[in-house]
């Protein structure tokens, strides 16, 4: 995608150096990123205002816009020109720090997604493995967070938060294994080329592994133990308030956001959908909400886990069905 | 000359990095350093193309590493700024220990002849590192795998010791 054969001739046509096109056309991917993050996020946060409300015979918000439409624009400008406050004895760099680390990660996995044939900002080989060694970075943002804000509450969700993340890691890496065994590789545009047919019906016990931990990575409920309202106030981010609350809040719609595209691209077919080809990125954006839908509605069905659930769920249950997964992924191969 | 500038500028990061880590007196910070040098390391592996081996850098080292440190860091006590000054001979062993340590690391740097390969850089790393596993290092890599294994149970055995 980047420096193509056209603007690279514009390029040497205007006597641009193509170090300063390639810095160009990043920092314009960039801007891009951001703004389709951003608007993922008020979406997604309309949405899940509307959709809980739904789940709770209630209407939601209503009074600013069109059925509330715009109320998500007011609480950012609420945010935005609120006190920025620091903790009297939070460690002031940490504590200004982890939004940062948090939100930067989140919104990186998106690099290497393809959205159609073709359309995707860097094609890495090891592109699966990007998109899971990324978020390990936000982990430790949280844990930045919860130990500068000092407070007992904001620890105490880092720690579980983190725990839970780093146990969820280990079965969601190997669910997909299986998926990588089939397409024969580890880009992501070659494993959505190569899924004549969907993956949910080739890798069942891989799709409920990673729908599974991929809702303990991104924090929701029944996995929401990082932010227990009803034990820890709100978790690792308590202390924070205004521009930096903001920060954590948009990484945690961008990783919903990013969760649904991974789970688009690894078992519902990606940009695959009848019709010519430029529609891709369409049918993509369908699955995408469809599989934001279902993660909703596990949020506002399922009570939450305690937290030695949690660890029994992962390590016991999940992190077998996955290595059975590979096993039986392995024999059907052979025997294919 | 784009990569060349990148790599000094890698470089400053990790080497005032690695300095700050050790510095620091607060372990929390120094961790957190840390972790930014080890994204640095994975950066130079970016730079020389073999993005298989940064990218595990970024997963195993400032996924896992750094976060089971942080982990320890934050579930054993520990006072925030310790402050034991240091002994005449504590000093003395520490400045002869780095002494030699500098000096072995500069005799090797200079008694090495880097070789530089023409060969252009391997586009597909991951593809070819699962075959070189499979045939020409396949022992090194399933005794691998047994360590893993014992360490895995070692693991367990500790936390159920813990019960009784």
């Amino acid at each position: 995608m980047l420096s193509s054969t056209k603007l690279l001739e514009f390029a040497s046509n205007y006597g641009i150096p193509v170090w300063a096109l390639d810095g160009a056309i990043a920092i314009v991917f960039a801007v891009v990123l951001f703004a389709i993050c951003a608007i993922s996020v008020i979406i997604n946060v309309y949405l899940l205002r509307k959709i809980s409300a739904d789940f709770q015979l209630r209407y939601g918000p209503m009074h600013v816009g069109w059925h509330g439409s715009l109320q998500l624009f007011a609480d950012a400008i609420k945010l935005l020109t609120k006190e920025d406050i620091f903790p009297s004895n939070a460690d002031r760099w940490i504590f200004r720090l982890a939004p940062v680390v948090t939100f930067v990660p989140a919104y990186l996995g998106f690099l290497v997604l393809p959205i159609g044939h073709g359309i995707v900002i860097q094609d890495l080989n090891v592109g699966l493995l990007y998109i899971l060694a990324i978020p390990a970075i936000g982990v430790a943002g949280i844990i930045m967070a919860g130990f500068g804000s000092y407070n007992k509450y904001a620890i105490i969700g880092s720690l579980r938060s983190a725990a839970q993340m780093v146990s969820y890691e280990v079965p969601r890496a190997l669910s997909i294994i299986g998926i990588v065994m089939i397409a024969g590789s580890a880009k992501l545009s070659s494993i959505v080329g190569a899924q004549h047919v969907w993956y949910i019906i080739l890798q069942p016990i891989a799709f409920v592994v990673f729908l599974v931990s991929t809702l303990a990575e991104i924090n929701s409920t029944p996995f929401d133990l990082p932010e227990t309202e009803s034990e820890l106030v709100n978790g690792y981010y308590t202390e924070y308030s205004g521009m930096r609350f903001m920060f954590f809040f948009f990484a945690e719609y961008v990783a919903l956001f990013a969760a649904a595209t991974l789970t688009t691209v690894l078992f519902l077919g990606g940009w695959h959908g009848p019709g010519p080809e430029y529609l891709g990125p369409i049918w993509f954006t369908i699955k995408t909400f469809a599989m934001i839908w279902v993660i909703m509605w596990i949020k506002w069905t399922l009570p939450r886990f305690r937290i030695d659930q949690v660890m029994d769920l992962g390590w016991k249950v999940l992190l077998p069905l996955a290595l059975i997964n590979v096993l039986i992924t392995g024999l059907v191969m052979m025997i294919i | 000359m784009i990569e060349q500038v990148i790599f000094f500028a890698l470089a400053a990061v990790a080497i005032i990095s690695a300095i700050a880590v050790v510095l620091s007196r607060n372990l929390f910070h120094a961790v957190m350093i840390l972790g930014g040098f080890l994204l640095t390391i994975a950066g130079f592996y970016f730079l020389l193309n073999a993005d298989f081996v940064g990218i595990m850098q970024v997963f195993v080292y400032v996924g896992g590493v750094i976060v089971v440190m942080l982990f320890g860091i934050m579930l054993t006590p520990h006072e925030a700024n310790i402050t034991n000054a240091a002994k005449l001979q504590q000093k003395l062993g520490t400045y002869i220990a780095v002494a030699a340590l500098i000096g072995l690391l500069a005799m090797i740097f200079i008694r090495t002849t880097f070789i530089t390969s023409p060969a252009e850089p391997v586009k597909d790393t991951v593809s070819l590192a699962g075959k070189l596993f499979m045939t020409n290092y396949v022992l090194p890599f399933e005794v691998i795998s047994v360590l893993l294994l014992a360490a895995l149970v070692g693991a367990i055995i500790v936390a159920r010791k813990e019960e009784h």
